[in-house]
């Protein structure tokens, strides 16, 4: 099948003849054969006047038949880059009226307005070119968690503060003297107070700041404001999802998906799509030369490890599940030692408060404070490490190891933040013993609250962790200055902050404002550093991988924000000094009230939509409509398989064809040739 | 290095070119920059060419290890036209088809030119890929064999276009790959 093909061209550098194929004589080469096929017409049109690409420097007459003929043939489908966009657009001929041409085009200008909008473009353009699609990944992923924040502050700021001044400026904190021992709390120390007790009760958020906009406490128990600070927190979770699951499936989920199983031709993608086009400086290039290297070594070892675990004998198998097990086993150990450490903290922070010689150094109380939070980055900053140290031994390919190793550190950050919040509530309801005897008379541990910690009103969590996690990350960052950024490490911190804020979003208004701010800063931080100090990452992050992984790490984090938010939303009750919920027994009690006041149509409406009535008929139908996207999902699966199928066929026929019409004009060439040599000259 | 005669392009023709081409504007005005500062002295700027020596140069292909055959596919008679460059440029933006990107990218990276990319092909395009004193014959010819026994559906050891399309259709990284911005401005 080969022998009509093998000559020996040579691309750059050779004078530009090709030396004549070994075809036989009077007859055509397979390849001048299938050049000549109608499905490989727009690759050979290099535009007007040239030879068409693929033909070779042939002196006789089949050459010219040859050439003229894929001239004609391919004159009926363009693909000088010049046309391209016409067909594209048109999808019709170059020749079209020029109304119609203006229609496609102004669409095309007001989606090049609109992408030209967004802040940095440019910016990001620049870094994707010179560090590689991962560093880019993470900057675009900042920039939309800028947006969020900015969407929601806005959002927030309009459903609580505006409502707050509308109906007159809200009153002071509540005396001492108040009747019930519930009721009474006094944030303002009594008198002087010195400069560094100040910064201090910034950076723990008491004093002067614990009666203030940024808390929850601070806003009075008008109805209005009450309803619209419940929907705030239901708005801002709702733009949040409909924008990460938009982001998510708009840029590589889709792609993914579609994309058949990747190992299968991993190898093709590596090859053909290493090298960034967008690539300009030699350091650039030397290092994205080393990544190449690494990611085909990577790729052949895991050929190898693949192998050998196929060849594996029953014995050796049961041996690295042992071991596999074992591994997990050891995590899980860690994680949960983890976890009790955290939780242990926070009682300890709790007792050292009472402490009275915390409780006269403002930098200790600071400390004490921060305490949980401290635990939690050090264990954030730890385990990862030890995680990659134990991954080698499960016998994983390396790329299964990082999917694995982000899958734990993920659960890792996650499940911590879980931890301290239930400790908290511990704390507060007293174990969830409404019995018990701190907590029989107002409902929740009382003496906690006045004892200059506050943290029964909100979740503290949310500024000190604010603080700490701003701390860390910028500490992390200084790790990185030394730059190998491990880009998936910083992008699972920024989610993480991000699901803090949440978390914290309800009982402080103002937190996501704080962390639009903290964002912006971090974008044109990192921006710098990576620009005049660093050079860029020694092991890149696949752009398709972050933007797949992240989306969903990012919506794992809304949906774990969400449990301790509703949790607190209906079961707590809210303090009985200060806040908009005051005096109710549960902070949802407050819309069945607030519905009562509504006209009787609209209540009943709004009953009828909670009953069974609607909620079955309503479950019935998203069932049936998922059973029938999955059933169509399967069959285009079929289709697509098939259809694939198909295509190997086609190709073996044509391939098998060109074989046939080789042999016969060969044949048909060596009778007359014969004939001819019979003439003598 | 001569200068054009620095005529400010028309506006039919910046319509026309963005029209015809998938690139914007300004990137069109930064080519027309780039063009009159390389091209020779004295000339209209639609009728003056660029050696290709001179097009891979530019800093936006100067590193680039394909430059060659990136040159040897968009131009005509060795030379470059201004509307040769806006074609290349046009075809590396980023707002380009992915079938017309494919299209390019399996012309580039045939170097020998025989409609196919076959073994040899791809060891030229990793060698390439690398600095060559690091990459052994072994690994060059294993690489070959694992991407070929991938993607070639019709087992004649070479990639056709199709075959090739086929498999770049589902990378996802090969659009973000194939792009170059900055064309000197």
């Amino acid at each position: 099948m080969e022998e009509n093909r093998t000559w020996d061209p040579d691309a750059w550098g050779s004078s530009g003849e090709q030396p004549a194929p070994q075809k036989a004589r009077g007859g055509q080469s397979l390849a001048s054969v299938l050049h000549q096929l109608p499905s490989a017409a727009t690759l050979r049109y290099r535009g007007p006047g040239m030879l068409p690409w693929g033909t070779l420097e042939e002196e006789d007459e089949d050459g010219e038949r040859s050439r003229q003929a894929s001239a004609e043939a391919s004159h009926s489908e363009l693909s000088h880059p010049s046309q391209a966009r016409e067909q594209v657009a048109l999808g019709s001929g170059p020749r079209t009226a020029h109304w119609a041409r203006l229609l496609p085009r102004s669409k095309e200008k007001m989606k090049e307005g609109l992408r030209g909008l967004q802040p940095w473009a440019w910016t990001l353009k620049r870094i994707g070119g010179q560090f590689g699609g991962g560093t880019q990944s993470y900057f675009s992923l900042l920039r939309f968690l800028l947006l969020l924040n900015v969407l929601a502050s806005v959002l927030q700021a309009c459903m609580t503060l505006l409502p707050t001044w509308l109906e007159g400026a809200p009153p002071g904190p509540p005396g001492p003297g108040t009747s019930s021992p519930c009721g009474s709390y006094s944030p303002h120390t009594q008198g002087l107070v010195s400069f560094p007790t100040q910064l201090f009760n910034l950076l723990s958020g008491e004093g002067y700041l614990e009666w203030s906009p940024l808390f929850y406490g601070f806003y009075p128990p008008r109805k209005y404001l009450a309803v619209t600070y419940l929907c705030s927190v239901f708005a801002v979770s709702l733009i949040c999802l409909l924008l990460t699951l938009h982001r998510s499936s708009v840029s590589g989920l889709k792609q993914t998906l579609l994309a058949e199983s990747g190992a299968l031709t991993s190898y093709s993608h590596q090859v053909f799509s290493a090298w960034d086009f967008g690539l300009r400086g030699d350091e650039n290039v030397r290092l994205r030369q080393g990544i190449i290297l690494y990611e085909l070594q990577v790729e052949l070892e895991e050929a190898v490890v693949r192998r050998q675990a196929a060849a594996r004998t029953l014995g050796q198998q049961a041996k690295v599940w042992l071991v596999r097990l074992l591994v997990n086993l050891l995590v899980l150990a860690l994680l949960a030692a983890a976890f009790y450490g955290v939780f242990w903290a926070t009682g300890y922070t709790v007792e050292l408060q009472e402490m009275s010689l915390v409780q006269q150094t403002p930098l200790l109380k600071l400390v004490v404070n921060y305490l949980p939070s401290i635990f939690i980055s050090v264990v954030n900053f730890v385990l990862p490490f030890v995680f990659k140290l134990i991954a080698p031994l499960e016998g994983y390919t390396r790329s299964r190891q990082i999917v694995f190793i982000l899958l734990r550190t993920v659960f890792l950050r996650l499940a911590s933040l879980l931890v301290l919040l239930f400790s908290l509530w511990n704390q507060i309801t007293c174990g969830g013993d409404a019995q018990a005897e701190d907590c029989k008379t107002c409902g929740y541990n009382y003496k906690e609250l006045p004892v200059g910690s506050s943290r029964g009103r909100r979740i503290p969590g949310g500024k000190e962790e604010l603080g700490a996690g701003g701390l860390t990350s910028w500490l992390g960052g200084g790790r990185s200055l030394g730059c190998s950024p491990g880009v998936p490490d910083e992008v699972l911190g920024l989610i993480y902050a991000q699901t803090v804020v949440w978390v914290g979003s309800f009982f402080c208004p103002l937190l996501p404002l704080l962390n639009t701010v903290k964002f912006l800063l971090l974008f044109y931080l990192k921006k710098v550093t990576l620009f005049f100090t660093c050079s860029p990452a020694s092991r890149t992050f696949r752009a398709s991988t972050a933007n797949f992984f992240f989306p969903l790490v990012l919506l794992l984090g809304l949906a774990i924000s969400a449990v301790p938010v509703f949790y607190s939303i209906f079961q707590i009750p809210p303090s009985n000094a200060c806040g908009p919920f005051r005096g109710k027994s549960s902070i949802w009690a407050q819309i069945p009230e607030s519905i009562d006041s509504l006209p009787q149509t609209t209540q009943n409406f709004l009953f009828f939509l909670g009953t069974q009535a609607f909620a079955v008929p309503l479950l019935l139908i998203s069932s049936i409509l998922m059973a029938y996207t999955v059933a169509l999902a399967n069959s285009y699966g079929r289709l697509i398989s098939e259809l694939k199928r198909q295509i190997k066929t086609e190709a073996q026929n044509k391939v098998f064809l060109a074989q046939r019409t080789v042999a016969m004009s060969s044949a048909k060439g060596a009778s007359t040739s014969v004939s001819r040599d019979d003439v003598p000259p | 290095m001569g200068q054009c005669l620095r005529y400010q392009m028309h506006w039919e023709d910046l319509e026309e070119y963005q029209a015809l081409t998938f690139l914007t504007r300004n990137e069109i005005l930064c080519i027309h920059n780039t063009f009159l500062k390389l091209c020779p002295a004295g000339k209209y700027y639609k009728e003056a060419t660029l050696t290709m020596d001179q097009v891979s140069s530019l800093p936006a292909l100067r590193v680039n290890p394909f430059r060659d055959r990136i040159c040897k596919v968009f131009s005509h008679d060795d030379v470059f036209s201004f509307e040769d460059v806006l074609g290349m440029a046009s075809v590396f933006s980023e707002q380009a088809c992915p079938s017309l990107k494919i299209e390019y990218a399996f012309r580039i990276y045939d170097f020998n030119e025989n409609g196919f990319i076959d073994e040899e092909d791809l060891q030229r395009i990793v060698l390439r890929l690398l600095n060559s004193d690091d990459v052994s014959e072994d690994m060059l010819m294993d690489l070959a064999h694992h991407v070929l026994s991938e993607s070639d559906l019709d087992n004649d050891n070479m990639l056709s276009f199709s075959e090739f399309e086929h498999a770049m259709f589902k990378s996802p990284d090969f659009m973000n790959s194939f792009r170059i911005h900055f064309w000197g401005c």
